[in-house]
């Protein structure tokens, strides 16, 4: 039933004129690609920094609140480039990208890196007096850190297999794997 | 110097017989190559907006280049290493690819750039290099890096 | 190297590359308006 009502959409989108604009364009189509990913060094990068803190790798004289509070603002304009670009990418190819394993897999990882960052500020608020000067953060802190990254190493490659075929719903796949892609229509996909 | 010999010998060497065969394993290889050069983006923005004072503005400049330069190393070697795999996939097509040597040549400068002048110059007190160097040195910075990347991606699409 | 001169370099690598970068993007984005008037005109 979900399924149905995704590809509709998706569908719907697909019929647009936009949409079929920036997936015909000779240069459009790479341009948001391209910020897409260019933006990683924006917001994964400044991810890294203030996981790497979280784990004690890096910054040990300074208290990992300031490095998480200043990195916050430029991580977050990179998150909404990110996304805002994301969302561009999907609405340039809806149909199979609604019907894609990874593109699945990805939403998943995402809103679970989104749980996970929300639990850690949490946790970070109640508890960073006692430890925010510490060069090596308690370890619960140290998971939460490395949770964040191990999840987004899973969004980056979700990501980039997304352009793969090898899964696509036309494909001859296990049924597990038709299920959890959401194949309606097996040649929706198809030119 | 002509390194095609080079690329002639990646284009058969056991790396290629891998990355050819495998999608999956390329995939991981350049996830690798993804999450390195954020790493290396991320810690090349910090130190730079730093300089320019945009961001970080109660911590010394010092302290933030110092911290950075640990993991700029890191970020490095896994950048060229998952790229030397992911070149073996297609090194002869690279060989005749423009954007692929604008890439390896911005490379080079940044290298050069990080080692032999960012650093050691950053090695002074901040306050006694004038601010215009300090922040031609962040804007060549960027510069250099967001070209070595975006040329990088364009590789793909040429 | 010491410090004045580091300063120099840095100050000249800056000016190189500024130009270079200048000069290779404006290509790249020449390159795209020239095939956006062939296709579209």
């Amino acid at each position: 039933m979900l399924n149905e009502l995704l590809l509709k959409l998706a569908r719907w989108l697909d019929s647009q004129s936009w949409s079929t604009s920036i997936h015909e364009s000779i240069y459009l189509y790479s341009w948001i690609e391209t910020t897409h990913v260019l933006t990683l060094m924006v917001f994964l990068g400044m991810l890294f920094v203030i996981d790497l803190r979280m784990l004690g790798a890096i910054f040990p004289n300074v208290p990992a609140s300031t490095i998480a509070q200043r990195l916050d603002k430029p991580m977050m304009i990179g998150f909404v480039v990110m996304l805002i670009t994301g969302f561009l990418l999907y609405y340039a190819i809806p149909v199979r990208t609604t019907q894609s394993l990874w593109f699945r897999i990805k939403v998943v990882l995402l809103i679970a890196a989104g749980i996970n960052a929300f639990l850690f500020r949490a946790k970070m608020q109640a508890s960073s007096d006692s430890w925010d000067l510490d060069p090596v953060p308690p370890k619960r802190i140290r998971i939460g850190a490395a949770l964040s990254l191990a999840l987004w190493a899973g969004v980056v490659i979700t990501g980039r297999t997304i352009a793969y075929d090898w899964f696509d719903c036309h494909k001859q796949l296990p049924y597990f794997m038709y299920w959890a892609a959401g194949c309606v229509d097996e040649m929706a996909a198809l030119p | 110097m002509d390194l095609y010999p080079f690329f002639d010998w990646l284009d058969t060497s056991l790396l290629a017989d891998i990355s050819k065969a495998y999608g999956g394993v390329f995939a991981v290889v350049q996830m690798f190559h993804l999450l390195g050069i954020s790493m290396l983006g991320g810690m090349v923005l910090v130190g730079d907006l730093r300089l320019l004072n945009i961001v970080m503005r109660d911590i010394p400049s010092e302290v933030v280049i110092e911290n950075t330069h640990k993991w700029f190393n890191v970020a490095l070697v896994i950048i060229v290493i998952s790229g030397i795999f992911m070149s073996s996939a297609v090194a002869l097509k690279l060989y005749y690819n423009t954007m692929f040597w604008a890439k390896m040549a911005s490379l080079a400068a940044g290298v050069v750039f990080v080692y032999a002048i960012r650093r050691p110059l950053l090695k002074f007190d901040h306050a006694t290099i004038k601010p215009t160097t300090l922040r031609m040195l962040a804007i060549t910075s960027i510069l250099i890096w967001f070209t070595v990347a975006a040329s990088g991606r364009w590789i793909g699409f040429s | 190297m010491n410090k004045n001169n580091l300063e120099k370099a840095a100050l000249g690598f800056a000016i190189a590359t500024i130009i270079s970068l200048t000069w290779f993007w404006s290509i790249q984005v020449g390159w795209v308006i020239e095939t956006l008037e062939m296709a579209y005109g």
